[in-house]
Parts: C-alpha cells; sequence; structure tokens
C-alpha cells in the first residue's frame, strides 16, 4: 500500500476517532439522536478537519513553534465560523438541530490533536489524506450510532429531516425511549466502544497467529 | 428574553442549572476531562476546582466582549473567532498569575489549566449566556451555576470511579467503556432532578 | 527580541486573515440566511392569506419597532396580500409560550373588517398528544382546530370562549391565543406604518 493511501485509511480503523481514540466525545454524545444528526455533524467536522490540516501544513514553516497553538486555534475557529454560517444559509434544518454544537466543532480535541500531531509536521497532500480518512472514519462513527439509538429510542430512520425518515419498527412499537435521551447517549457510546475493543482483541489475535 | 424574575423563579434557574440541565450530564459539555481525570479524587476535585474559576471568569468577560465589542461594531460573526482566543488567554493568564502569587493553589491545579482550553463546557457556558440573551448579573449567577453542576458530577464520578477499579470486569469494558456506561447511570440519576424545576 | 517580532507579526497577519475570511462569507450568507427563515411560511402563505394577486413574500415590509432591551433595532416583517395593487390584508408572526415551548403562530387579517382570515402554525414544540394532533395540519383534528379561525373579528383581543379549544391541553390553546393577541396588538398599533 502507498504511504498516502495509508494516510487515508488508517482513520477507518487504527485511529478511529471515538473508538481507538478516545477524543471528540462530547458532539458524539449530544448529536446522535438521530441518524441525520450524526451524518450531519460528521460532516461538518470533516470539513473543519481537511481544511485546518491543509492550511496548519501550508503554514507549518511560517508560525513560529511558540505561538503555534494560538495560531491553530484562530486557523481553527475560523473555518468552524463558515461552516456555522454556510449551513445556518444552506441547510437550516441541521443548522438548528446541531444548535451551539457547531460552534463547538473548535474546541474538538480531534481537530487541534491532527494539526499538532500530524499536519504540522508533514507536507499538505499528506495532511490532506490524514484530515479526509479520520473525518470520514469520525462521520460513519456518528453516523452509526445515531443509526442504532435512533431505531431503538425513536423506531424511526432519518436519513434526512422531513424529506427521507423510515418508520423501521412499524407503528406498533413502543419506543425505548432511553436510547435518544441523556442517559442512553452514555450507555450507547459505552457499549459500542466495548465492541469495537473486542473486534480490535480479534483483530491482534488473529494477526499474531498468522505471523 | 433576560432572567427570571420573582426569588422562587430564581431558586428554580439555579438549581436547574446546577441539577436538571447540568452541562456534563444533560448537555454532554466537558466529557473529555470528565473522563480523563476522574479515576482519582484528589485529580477530580482538583479540576472540578479549575473549571469551575474558569468557567465563571470567561461566562463574564464574554459576556462583555460580546455586548461592549461585537454587537456595537456588528461584528456577531465573529463570536466563536473571539470567544475561543479571550478564552485561550484567560487560561494562560491565570496559569501565570496563579505561578507567581498563588503558588501552593498552582501546584494543586496548575496541571489541568492547559486542559480547560479545549474543555468544550468553557465554550460552550460563554454561547449559552449568549443565547439564553440574560443580563450580566444573571448570566455570571447561570455560569457559576452550571460549573458548580460540572464540578459535582465529576466529584460524584470520582467516586464511583475508585470503588470500581476495584471490581473485576469482563476486560473489553475495562477503562473508558465502563466509565462511559457509569456516567449513563449517573446522568439518569440527575433526570430524577428533573421534578424539581419542569 | 526577533522572536518576540516574529511571532506577533505571524498572529497578527493571521487574524486579520481570518477576520477578512469570515467578514467575506458573511456577506455571501447574509441574503440566503434571511431566505432560509422566511421558508418555514413560504408554504403556508397561501393558506392564510387566500385571495390575493402578488406574491406576500417578495412584497415583505419591514416596519421598524422599538429596539430591545439592549439598544438592537427590532424589525417586525409584515407580509401583505395586494388585489390591483391595494393592500388589502396582512400576515404577521409572533410567538407566546405554550407548554413545552414557544408557538409561533403566522397569523392572516383581514383590513377592512379586522377578520382573521387564517392562522398556521409555524413552530410549536408541545409534548402532550392532544396539543400534537391539533397543531399539526396534517391531522383531521388539526385542521379542524385551525380553520375554526378563519372569519373569527379581531376587533378585540380573542378569548377562549370565541373558539373550540383543544381538550386536555390548556397552555397549549391558551399559547395560540395568545400568539394570535400579540400579531393583533403589533397590527394595531403598527397599522399606519404598514399601510401607509
Amino acid at each position: 500500500m502507498s504511504s498516502l493511501a495509508k494516510e487515508f485509511t488508517k482513520g477507518f480503523w487504527d485511529v478511529l476517532p471515538p473508538f481507538r481514540l478516545v477524543l471528540g466525545l462530547c458532539p458524539v454524545l449530544a448529536v446522535t439522536a438521530t441518524a441525520f444528526g450524526g451524518w450531519g455533524m460528521g460532516l461538518a467536522t470533516t470539513f473543519v478537519l481537511v481544511c485546518s490540516n491543509v492550511l496548519v501544513s501550508l503554514l507549518r514553516k511560517v508560525i513560529p513553534a511558540k505561538v503555534r497553538i494560538a495560531a491553530y486555534i484562530v486557523i481553527i475557529a475560523t473555518f468552524v465560523t463558515i461552516v456555522d454560517m454556510m449551513l445556518k444559509a444552506f441547510v437550516p434544518d441541521l443548522h438548528k438541530m446541531l444548535g451551539i454544537f457547531i460552534q463547538l466543532i473548535v474546541v474538538n480535541c480531534i481537530i487541534l490533536g491532527r494539526a499538532e500531531a500530524f499536519a504540522g509536521k508533514r507536507g499538505p497532500v499528506a495532511s490532506f489524506a490524514d484530515g479526509l480518512g479520520i473525518g470520514l472514519g469520525f462521520t460513519i462513527s456518528l453516523f452509526v450510532l445515531g443509526t442504532i439509538r435512533e431505531i431503538l429510542g425513536s423506531g424511526t430512520w432519518t436519513l434526512y429531516k422531513g424529506l427521507l425518515s423510515i418508520n423501521v419498527m412499524g407503528d406498533a412499537y413502543q419506543p425505548f425511549k432511553f436510547m435518544v435521551a441523556a442517559p442512553g447517549a452514555f450507555v450507547g457510546l459505552g457499549v459500542m466502544l466495548a465492541i469495537i475493543t473486542l473486534i480490535g482483541i480479534r483483530l491482534d489475535r488473529k494477526k499474531r497467529r498468522a505471523q | 428574553m433576560g432572567g427570571p424574575e420573582s426569588f422562587g423563579a430564581y431558586l428554580l434557574f439555579i438549581v436547574g442549572a446546577v441539577l436538571v440541565n447540568n452541562i456534563l450530564l444533560a448537555q454532554f459539555l466537558g466529557n473529555c476531562p470528565f473522563l480523563g481525570v476522574s479515576r482519582r479524587m484528589d485529580t477530580a476535585t482538583g479540576m472540578a476546582m479549575a473549571v469551575i474559576f474558569v468557567i465563571t471568569m470567561a461566562g463574564m468577560i464574554t459576556y462583555v466582549v460580546q455586548y461592549y465589542l461585537l454587537v456595537p461594531l456588528n461584528l456577531e460573526y465573529l463570536q466563536t473567532i473571539a470567544f475561543i482566543l479571550v478564552i485561550a488567554a484567560l487560561v494562560q493568564l491565570v496559569e501565570i498569575v496563579m505561578q507567581k502569587s498563588l503558588p501552593a493553589l498552582y501546584r494543586a491545579l496548575g496541571i489541568f489549566l492547559p486542559l480547560i482550553t479545549t474543555n468544550c463546557a468553557v465554550l460552550g457556558v460563554a454561547l449559552i449566556n449568549i443565547k439564553k440573551d440574560l443580563y450580566f448579573f444573571d448570566a455570571l449567577v447561570f455560569s457559576f451555576a452550571s460549573a458548580a453542576g460540572y464540578g459535582l458530577a465529576l466529584v460524584l464520578f470520582a467516586g464511583i470511579r475508585e470503588r470500581f477499579a476495584l471490581a473485576r470486569m469482563p476486560k473489553v469494558f475495562e477503562g473508558t467503556a465502563i466509565g462511559l456506561v457509569t456516567a449513563g447511570f449517573l446522568a439518569l440519576a440527575f433526570r430524577g432532578f428533573a421534578g424539581l424545576a419542569g | 527580541m526577533r522572536d518576540i517580532i516574529n511571532m506577533t507579526v505571524v498572529l497578527t497577519v493571521l487574524c486579520a486573515l481570518a477576520g477578512f475570511g469570515v467578514a467575506w462569507v458573511d456577506s455571501i450568507t447574509r441574503g440566503p440566511i434571511e431566505t432560509a427563515a422566511l421558508q418555514k411560511v413560504a408554504g403556508a402563505i397561501d393558506t392564510v392569506l387566500p385571495n390575493k394577486d402578488n406574491d406576500p413574500i417578495a412584497d415583505r415590509i419591514n416596519v421598524p419597532v422599538a429596539p430591545d432591551h439592549r439598544g438592537r433595532p427590532q424589525s417586525l416583517t409584515v407580509f401583505p396580500a395586494k388585489k390591483d395593487g391595494k393592500i388589502v390584508a396582512v400576515a404577521l408572526q409572533a410567538s407566546a409560550a405554550g407548554y413545552a415551548g414557544p408557538i409561533n403562530v403566522l397569523v392572516g387579517i383581514n383590513l377592512a373588517d379586522q377578520k382573521l382570515t387564517g392562522i398556521f402554525i409555524a413552530e410549536q414544540q408541545e409534548t402532550i398528544a392532544a396539543a400534537q394532533q391539533a397543531l399539526n395540519p396534517a391531522t383531521k383534528e388539526g385542521k379542524a382546530f385551525v380553520s375554526q379561525f378563519a372569519g373569527k373579528s379581531l376587533k378585540k383581543a380573542l378569548a377562549k370562549s370565541d373558539i373550540n379549544a383543544i381538550s386536555g391541553a390548556t397552555y397549549s390553546t391558551r399559547g395560540v391565543l395568545a400568539a394570535i393577541n400579540k400579531a393583533r396588538s403589533l397590527f394595531v398599533k403598527y397599522r399606519d406604518q404598514i399601510v401607509k
């Protein structure tokens, strides 16, 4: 595998953000009451992550080491503001649903973490691949968690609010409301984290046996 | 618009911010440090104190920035950038001042301060203050009450976590996974307070 | 020393660029944000203002009203229904507290006899099943509840005895009435500026 493809694909398993790196949990918990909120938040975060990664990487020789964190924060906050205004203008339903969590992307540790650990040291192309891979991994995680929580908690599966919502469980289903409420978010994420860890352990064992 | 009017309503406003709408357990703000520092009681109390201090300060300063700088200049769209810079600068400043003049406190809280800039509870409370369109004093009380709720949840959680560090559990749940499930049940307990202030 | 200058220059330039970038995006999204806010009422304007030969959204009037408690200028958006170029009815939005959150109602008022031409529940977060049905125009109960308002006189504030309340949802009924009455008092207060 070429190194660029490796930078891209590592986001889907090796450093899958909310599970393998346990970072950026606030949005994961807060917006995953529906599948729509999950992928919407994921893509907004991906956009900010890719843009900030590329810009940080381009400016890595210009920014003095001592003020690099402040500079990264300014860059990230700028892209967050742009996403915030764009969503408000073109996808108002999503903007309303995510609320202050769009602005809170700025303190998502994943983005600052990638700027510090990767983009500040590597070239723009590699940083782009890294940001895109991790962003999409984050999006998929949020979408899966949102899907599970919504189907159990409301009986529906909202892919796009008002346009595409499937009544998965049928009208007779008594929703397990716990799952869409706050406590269900914690428990749902905890159980999913345990499952991912279990799969990780199994895969490692298989790999070792193969060697 | 604005804050509550009567004394009774004010009490409910505070109870609501501390317990019912707990920023950590009901609004999910500030979860990374919550899971990170809650393994031991003493670090949890240190973090709780530092968070209460910074959230209250940041709530006041961002309020002033919003209504005496951004609104009059018609620059409300710079809110995110301005707030996060103010918070980052504030945390640095607190760190320097504390190191110079309160070395004992700095030794206790110092290591938590850099973590607070990226604690979304700080920016979150600042933004909620503006969103609720509170008056200055109400915003101050709300910031402090929310932060106290955060501290309370953090300390309670650390107490529980210290106990189950000794318990045997499936290997895959060790660490963060069981932490999240426990936080879920703590959140369930906090939901019981909803009857206090609708 | 050179270090410090370098740091200051880089940070200042970065902040300035960020400011300009955001200001530019703000200028291009301002229009779409305003239209997005109107989208909610756009579909309902025909049910609230049935008789007209213009597009009330395109012809909307912004009436300056008293500034809010922070001194920020406020304006009231009014949608006029015109016939042969003259305003015959207007629609405006108002909110009041319901049971679980604000209820926002688009209220249409006929100019000549000050009667309701229709209402539309633009926004509500009610949790009681009876209220959810009565405020949802897609259900039979919703159609019955909302359509009863057309033709009611707004010479005086609308009282609970004037309408068939939603049984089992007193607060929601009260919220809808309060929103209509708020729209009524705004209409009475600013009538001269609207019709002008």
